[in-house]
């Protein structure tokens, strides 16, 4: 079955997924969607990791790296959606394009 | 490495590593109280301060213990499994954190921010980055470091945003949130692509994976996996420092967060992001001097130095536009940041294995000097602030009339930035500079001497206001608490310290003997 | 424990600088006891000083380096803070805090109802430090830094009264024409260091190849004369005396302390330490000679005529030196140990006669006027009979003091064997300079304590002061002469009276000790005073003295007389030569000129360059940089990206 699909498939996949993750990130407008942009990226890596592991010798420390990967940056979007929410209790929005208040 | 490996190396050197993990477990543990207490704390008491002061204390003493009875041996041993590593390096930037953790607490119990009430927030946050950049300085394997990382980072999220109720402070929550998400990822997945390529994430093995490919190979072959990995992970590292071109987020969350934090960032966050920098580039390269291929380590120099090169410049042009002293002083922090990553540059690109331990010295030696200069601006700014409410620099004009001591400390830490002789700034920019010579960098020292003469505009243009100018109407002056008096005179001496006979050779005895013992791969 | 007593000798400079430090801190507190601190160091450190006086006296090796500690060490550069004690350093130290301590102890009195009480204190503990460190430090760059802190000490004390115009200008006066000669002697130690590649003492000078022995002639003439630069600024010699007379707007006890007995003898000191340097150049010696000489003369014929005390006595001092350089500018060990015997005897009898002074000061409620006092001696007899005993030995009068090393002196140029028509005039106007002395000397005395009172005014203040003590507003009107200053005038009396004697004739010279400071090579068989000119100098000295009896001591015609008879001399001498006018019109103007010819310059080319530069970062935040931070998130991240693009290209095509 793992013959069936190359190690370059699954990476290819995987930076397809870093791409659409990076871009949306660049040009969302909504906070909550450059979020998802970015869980579009950790998940590319994750792929990553799983990929390595089941391929090459990499083996349970890819594992490993996956699960943390998975976990950290569920941390990470909590406290990111907590700030989220106070903005938008200031500013009653979460378009990103009105954080604009900081500047020279 | 397969589960029972990984159980045998756990059993085995358990014991050990927690013994050199002991400063962070201080840390840990002071959280972990003073999230206890506060379940049975009356409100508006000063407990969690206390107990913070307390921990940092504890965390400085044992970082300091270990360092003296470890550097007799200079043992660099890898602890847990190869996860973290104990050396030199390592010691430095522990006891570095851990004082700077006390100044810091002096300084919010100095300027009341945080209130009683908030404390017990606030002091865990702050603990917690503090552990999170300590373990960025140890981290050895990519998966510790990309732990470290968000530990520190998420914790600093929350105490940017700390002043919920303030609008410019929920933006540069939100600005550092998106951002720093956004790098974390990207330097996933370079992490992803580097760990997979050579099958492990042990940063020394790694290394000399890498080496070895490339004597293989008979010299280097551009692999896009590698490269990709490499530059990825860089830009997650170059986020934390604020380098051009990732700097944006900066200025503006400095800006919105409230001095005390922007000082935090400013220093131990900055500090622990050039310990991984340094850790990680020099890391990587080693082995490949021992390999005689010089081609991947001028690139990887190269592109450091422009880096530190644009930087420097890009923070102190940027800063001379600014009239918010907190901007002013996040682009100064920018540009001091280039100034750090010139040595480590340099010893990379320079393809001599002596002048790594020279530059390393010069990198742990200004950062030292610079915790006290920056940190003693930042806290000025914050006295300032709560006398007068505000952070503009239109607003300091006629300040030396309003509080002599103030405006003097504020002199001298600017003047130190600067780097203006006989002040602990000008030394340490020295040895920069003298590093950058001996490794025939000339191009990187002139741009750091031009920089130099750029950046004295506006330290002195901040001066200029507050010395000079003549306020269109008299305000009245204000008296400094002992504490805080106490607290800007510690800074200044510090400031003042290449006059003060044996302070200054003392100083470079720990650096030397942290660089001395520098865990790299053969 | 002797050797212990030695190499903690930097206790002695330590206690002063506590003092002043603790003067500083608590003065306040301390109140009217103030002196405290500043008292119990000096007298410290004189016991102190007089202990490792004689350990040093009466063992050998004479010379014992004292490593105090290291301050940094950066490569070639070696800042060891070393002192050196030998015999000459040693003699030194105790004649600063000997003399110091007795000062001090005539302060307590004399400066009671002064103002700013604890600020004399402590610049006087300040400037005992610095003077202490001066004489014991044994590298070359720390003499530098003590040497200008002397300098500082004395510019201070000189404006004590900072509030009254002229002591303010005179304090300025003697800080600048100060950097005249340091500005030399500044150049001369720098290159003395590039030269040698040291600044400690024992390579320069000491071991048994000394640094300066490498030097070729010209270098060491020109290293010789440009330290002897510093040494005629702080010592007053000519051309730079001009600052001494002003400095006498200070305390009088400031100027018994530095402008007469110690910091003004460390141009004198400076010379004598670097005498292996000196000998070597026959021009150097001869050049200090001939300042010294013509100094000594030219100070004394200004001196004849003048009219206020202290600047009589101020000539006195600076003539009193010269006599020095000239001991020194024979370029013998002989001429070199009586410069320093002359040293310390003129710092007694001079400190004896300035305290005298400041006593007649207090009495006529500040008039310092000789010819409107008179007949003092009814109302002050201690400070008479201690004043006469100063006069004396200044005079050189056989048997006192001043006679034996001014003696020394002349015996050491009459014997130089080089030179010479220079060692023949030089001889003759140390003769003439010699009456001359002896002459102002007896003027002074007779005008203030012979005689009738001339001014009613006066008298009437003194004859108040008499029997009331304490004139001023201050509440504690004591006896006129109490035992506070009573005590130091009689120590100092007793040393002008009988220390030459001693020194002279009671240990066998003083030759044999100081002779064998470092870095001397060994003396020859010399120091037998020619009789010849043993009787010549004691005739011309009782001559002066006799001569001035008639004039002064009662009411007479005859100084009146010589004075129409000589007028252009009179006024020449009166006017001190216009030296001071002449230093105006060919330096002062000409910089003054210069100063604001660069001030425009400065402000038109120089400021506008700065601007400028200033401006480049300015115009390119404004045009490039602004715009990026525009506040906007969405153009950060594509910022990021654009950036990371940009490195990446760069890489790979480096790398490929």
């Amino acid at each position: 079955m793992t013959e069936a699909i190359p190690l370059q498939a699954v990476l290819i996949v995987s930076a397809a997924m870093f791409v659409c993750g990076a871009l949306c990130m660049a040009t969302k407008r909504n906070a909550v969607g450059i979020l998802m942009g970015v869980e579009l990226v950790l998940n590319a890596s994750n792929l990553n990791f799983v990929a390595f592991a089941q391929y090459t010798p990499f083996g349970l420390d890819g594992q490993m790296f996956a699960l943390f990967g998975i976990v950290m940056p569920a941390a990470e979007a909590a406290i990111a959606l907590a700030i989220i929410l106070n903005f938008y209790n200031n500013h009653l929005t979460v378009d990103v394009d009105r954080a604009n208040e900081l500047k020279l | 490495m397969t589960l029972t490996q990984v159980l045998d190396i756990v059993r085995t050197d358990i014991a050990q590593s927690l013994v050199l993990f002991s400063p962070e477990l201080a840390l840990v543990v002071t959280i972990l109280l003073i999230l206890f207490v506060r379940l049975f704390q009356r409100e508006g008491t000063y407990l969690a301060r206390h107990l913070a002061l307390l921990g940092t204390v504890i965390s400085l003493g044992l970082a300091a213990y270990l360092f003296n009875r470890t550097s007799l041996s200079a043992e660099t041993p890898e602890i847990f499994g190869g996860m973290l590593v104990v050396d030199g390096f390592t010691h430095f930037f522990r006891m570095l954190l851990a004082a700077f953790g006390v100044f810091m607490v002096w300084l919010c119990a100095i300027t009341a921010v945080p209130s009683a009430r908030d404390a017990s927030d606030f002091f865990p946050l702050l603990l917690g980055a503090t552990l999170g950049m300590m373990l960025m300085t140890s981290s050895i394997h990519l998966l510790m470091i990309f732990m470290a990382v968000e530990m520190a980072s998420l914790p600093s999220y929350g105490l940017a945003g700390f002043l919920k109720e303030d609008r410019r402070a929920g933006e540069a929550s939100l600005k550092y949130v998106v951002f720093g998400a956004g790098a974390s990822g990207i330097m996933l997945y370079g992490m992803s692509l580097l760990a997979g390529r050579f099958g492990t994430a042990h940063l020394p093995t790694l290394a000399r994976e890498l080496a070895g490919a490339v004597q293989s190979t008979g010299g280097f072959v551009l692999d896009p996996i590698v490269v990709a990995g490499v530059l990825l992970i860089l830009v997650g590292i170059g986020f934390k420092i604020a380098a051009v071109p990732f700097h944006f987020w900066c200025p503006d969350v400095f800006q919105g967060a409230s001095a005390e934090v922007a000082g935090f960032l400013s220093v131990a966050s900055k500090a622990a992001a050039l310990a991984l920098l340094a850790r990680f580039s020099l890391t990587l390269a080693y082995p490949l001097f021992a390999a005689d291929s010089t081609a991947i380590t001028g690139a990887l120099g190269l592109t450091l130095g422009l880096l530190a090169a644009v930087t420097a410049t890009y923070g102190n042009l940027a800063a001379y536009a600014q009239t918010n002293l907190k901007r002013l002083l996040a682009f100064s922090t920018i540009a001091h940041a280039g100034y750090m990553m010139m040595p480590i540059a340099a010893a990379i690109g320079a393809q001599s294995e002596s002048l790594y331990r020279p530059a390393v010295d010069a990198v742990l030696f200004y950062l030292a000097v610079y915790l006290f200069m920056n940190l003693g601006a930042f806290g000025v700014v914050a006295l300032i602030r709560n006398a007068i409410g505000s952070e503009d620099l239109r607003d300091y004009v006629g300040l030396i009339h309003r509080n002599a001591p103030l405006t003097v400390a504020m002199a001298v830490f600017m003047l130190s930035l600067t780097g203006i002789p006989p002040l602990a700034g000008f030394v340490a920019k020295f040895r920069i500079f003298a590093v950058l010579y001996d490794t025939g960098f000339l191009w990187l020292l002139v741009i750091g001497l031009i920089n130099t003469v750029f950046s004295l505009f506006y330290y002195v243009k901040v001066l200029r206001v507050m010395i000079v100018d003549q306020p269109e109407v008299e305000r009245p002056g204000w008296q400094l608490a002992p504490l805080a008096m106490a607290f800007n005179a510690v800074l200044v001496l510090a400031n003042l310290a290449p006059l003060a006979p044996g302070v200054w050779p003392a100083l470079q005895a720990v650096t030397q003997s942290a660089v001395s013992w520098l865990h790299l791969p053969y | 424990m002797l050797d212990s007593l030695v190499n903690l000798v930097w206790l002695v400079p330590l206690a002063s600088f506590l003092a002043a430090a603790l003067t500083w801190a608590c003065g306040r507190w301390l109140g009217r006891m103030v002196w405290i601190p500043c008292l119990a160091a000096s007298a410290f450190g004189a016991l102190w000083s007089l202990l490792v006086l004689i350990r040093v006296a009466s063992s050998a090796p004479a010379a014992v380096l004292v490593d105090v500690f290291s301050w940094l060490q950066v490569g070639e550069l070696d800042v060891t803070v070393r002192l050196l004690v030998d015999p000459l350093s040693s003699l030194m130290l105790f004649m600063v805090t000997f003399v110091g301590s007795l000062i001090v102890l005539f302060s307590v009195w004399y400066m009671a109802e002064e103002r700013g009480y604890a600020r004399f204190f402590a610049e006087v503990a300040l400037f005992l430090g610095a003077m202490s460190s001066l004489v014991l430090v044994a590298n070359v760059l720390l003499l530098y830094v003590f040497w200008e802190l002397v300098g500082l000490c004395s510019y201070l004390l000189i404006g004590f009264y900072f509030t009254r115009p002229s002591a303010a200008a005179a304090a300025k006066k003697a800080f600048v024409v100060n950097r005249v000669g340091d500005f030399g002697f500044a150049i001369g130690l720098l290159l003395l260091w590039t030269l040698t590649g040291t600044l400690h003492y024992d390579q320069l000078l000491g071991g048994d190849s000394p640094a300066i022995n490498s030097l070729t002639p010209p270098w060491i003439t020109l290293i010789g004369l440009l330290l002897f630069c510093g040494a005629v600024g702080k010592s007053a010699q000519f051309p730079l005396h001009v600052w001494l007379p002003d400095a006498m707007e200070g305390p009088t006890p400031v100027s018994a302390l530095i402008h007469a007995a110690t910091m003004v003898t460390a141009g004198v000191y400076m010379v004598a330490r670097f005498f292996p340097l000196y000998q070597a150049s026959a021009l150097a010696t001869g050049t200090v000679l001939a300042i010294g000489a013509f100094t000594a003369f030219l100070a004394a014929a200004i001196a004849v005529t003048q009219t206020d005390l202290k600047r009589i006595l101020a000539y006195s001092t600076i003539s009193q030196l010269a006599y020095m350089f000239m001991g020194l500018g024979t370029g013998q060990i002989v001429g070199a140990v009586a410069a320093i015997f002359h040293v310390f005897t003129h710092a007694f009898f001079k400190a004896l006669l300035f305290l005298g002074s400041g006593s007649v000061m207090h009495a006529t409620h500040g008039e310092l006027n000789i010819w409107k006092m008179g007949g003092l001696r009814r109302f002050l007899p201690v400070t008479h009979w201690t004043f006469l005993c100063g006069a004396l030995a200044l005079a050189g009068i056989p048997l006192f003091s001043g006679f034996w090393s001014k003696d020394a002196i002349l015996a050491a140029v009459w014997e130089a064997e080089h030179g010479g028509l220079l060692v023949r005039v030089a001889l003759i106007l140390g003769l003439v300079t010699a009456f001359l002395t002896a002459f102002y000397t007896a003027r002074a005395y007779f005008l203030v304590f012979w005689g009738e009172p001339r001014d009613e005014e006066v008298a009437e203040q003194v004859r108040h002061y008499a029997e009331d003590g304490h004139p001023g507003e201050g509440q504690q009107h004591g006896p006129a002469e109490p035992l506070t200053m009573q005590v130091p005038l009689i120590a100092l009396a007793a040393g002008a009276v009988l220390l030459g004697l001693i020194l002279a004739l009671g240990t066998g010279g003083l030759v044999p000790f100081l002779g064998h400071s470092f870095g001397y090579a060994e003396a020859g068989e010399h120091g037998h005073h020619p009789l010849l000119l043993v009787v010549l100098s004691s005739l011309l000295a009782l001559a002066g003295f006799a001569a001035a009896y008639p004039m002064y001591a009662t009411a007479s015609e005859l100084p009146a007389r010589l004075a129409a008879l000589f007028r252009p001399l009179y006024v020449a001498s009166s006017q001190k030569f216009w030296i001071d006018e002449i230093w105006l019109y060919i330096a002062v103007r000409p910089m003054l000129a210069v100063a604001a010819a660069c001030r425009v310059l400065d402000t038109l080319v120089v400021d506008g360059l700065v601007n400028l530069v200033a401006s480049i970062p300015a115009v390119l935040a404004r045009v490039f940089l602004r715009p990026m931070h525009s506040g906007a998130l969405q153009f950060y991240a594509i910022g990021m990206l654009l950036g990371l693009a940009v490195i990446v290209i760069l890489v790979v095509l480096r790398a490929s």
